[in-house]
């Protein structure tokens, strides 16, 4: 019995009745080109069903990493709730500060500050040191009128050149002493009394 | 957030307003005529002392005087205090004077401006002979009698602590 491609494609899938498929069998025994073209389907078969496993797989994969992807490119939630909440912190700080620069400025003039320390530098324009109790005067009274004393001494600028060095007060019974500290010598701290 | 920076930048703009107005006003020429004359430029002096501070234990040099400062720290870190030297030098406009220091550096100081009550704007600068400025510059406001101090100069195991008053 010859068989036809048709009726071996059908019997690979599974599509003849028993009947038809016990002749099939029958005949394979003695048809080695059968045989061949039945082992044929079966590679083409598992060929097949490999690529649509892998292909499914693929798609799974490139679900799943369309789907990564997009939650990567997704902002942090715990990024976006520190901004948020941070404005109005920043907000009130930034007008906290403004306001106190307003308040100093307001109560001592320009020409009457001069700073007593700097921490390190190489040239620099200083003010005055730290009010003293003396310059206490009531928030009312008139701005143009300079009712504070000016400091008997103050680094109006230095300029340290190539070297370091650092200002600050000295205080003492006789008053405030601004002190230049030049790098040469030993590490010695500022006093931590008199910052500026 | 630009609530915020909209908010500083009108205090800012607020707060500078005050400023000029805040800056004391150059005395009037007729007031100042009725005032006592501001004391000439040639009277005033630098007196300079130097310091010789080691951790020797000899004390505090007698003819230093009564400086408080140096009880104090950072100066309380060194418990010797020698007088090397004791110079005025006359400070006059476009006049600089010079004082030669232990360590071979010189100190140059100058008046920039007399000031009223009694102070004036002095400049002081170190430098080093054929060598790089150590001290560009500093500029100092000061009152009569009022001392400023300038130390840290590397000197024989010490250091040298300049004392900078302003006197007549």
């Amino acid at each position: 019995m010859s068989i036809s491609p048709r009726d071996l494609m059908r019997y690979h899938d599974g599509e003849l009745s028993p009947g038809e498929a016990r002749d099939i069998e029958q005949a394979l025994d003695d048809d080695d080109e059968a045989q061949e073209h039945l082992l044929a389907l079966e590679q083409l078969g598992d060929l097949t069903r490999a690529w649509a496993e892998q292909r499914s797989a693929d798609q799974v994969n490139l679900v799943d990493g369309v789907m990564a992807r997009i939650e990567r490119q997704k902002p942090e939630p715990s990024a976006l709730a520190p901004a948020r909440s941070a404005a109005p912190i920043v907000a009130s700080v930034l007008a906290l500060a403004a306001a106190a620069a307003l308040f100093v400025t307001l109560r001592r003039p320009v020409a009457e500050r001069a700073v007593p320390t700097l921490p390190s530098a190489h040239s620099v324009r200083l003010v005055d040191p730290k009010p003293s109790p003396s310059e206490a005067r009531s928030a009312d009274a008139p701005l143009a009128e300079p009712a504070v004393p000016a400091p008997a001494v103050a680094i109006e600028a230095v300029d340290f050149g190539e070297n370091h060095g650092s200002i600050f007060v000295v205080s003492s019974a006789s008053g405030d002493t601004p002190v230049v500290w030049l790098s040469e010598g030993p590490a010695i701290s500022p006093p931590r009394t008199h910052p500026l | 957030m630009r609530y915020a920076i909209s908010l500083s930048l009108a205090v800012s703009i607020a707060a500078s307003a005050p400023v000029v107005r805040g800056e004391p006003k150059p005395p009037p020429s007729a007031s100042a005529k009725e005032k006592p004359a501001a004391p000439k430029a040639d009277e005033f002096a630098a007196e300079v002392m130097i310091l010789h501070a080691t951790h020797s234990k000899k004390g505090v040099d007698p003819r230093i005087g009564d400086l408080p400062e140096l009880k104090d720290s950072p100066f309380s870190f060194y418990p010797s205090y020698e007088l090397l030297t004791k110079a005025k030098l006359p400070l006059k406009k476009n006049d600089p004077k010079t004082l030669t220091l232990p360590n071979g550096r010189v100190l140059q100081t100058s008046l920039l401006e007399t000031l009223p009550e009694e102070s004036v704007l002095l400049s002081a600068s170190i430098n080093q002979p054929n060598g790089k400025d150590f001290l560009p510059l500093l500029k100092v406001k000061a009152k009569l009698g009022q001392a400023f101090i300038v130390a840290g100069q590397k000197y024989k195991s010490g250091i040298l602590v300049l004392v900078i008053r302003v006197v007549r």
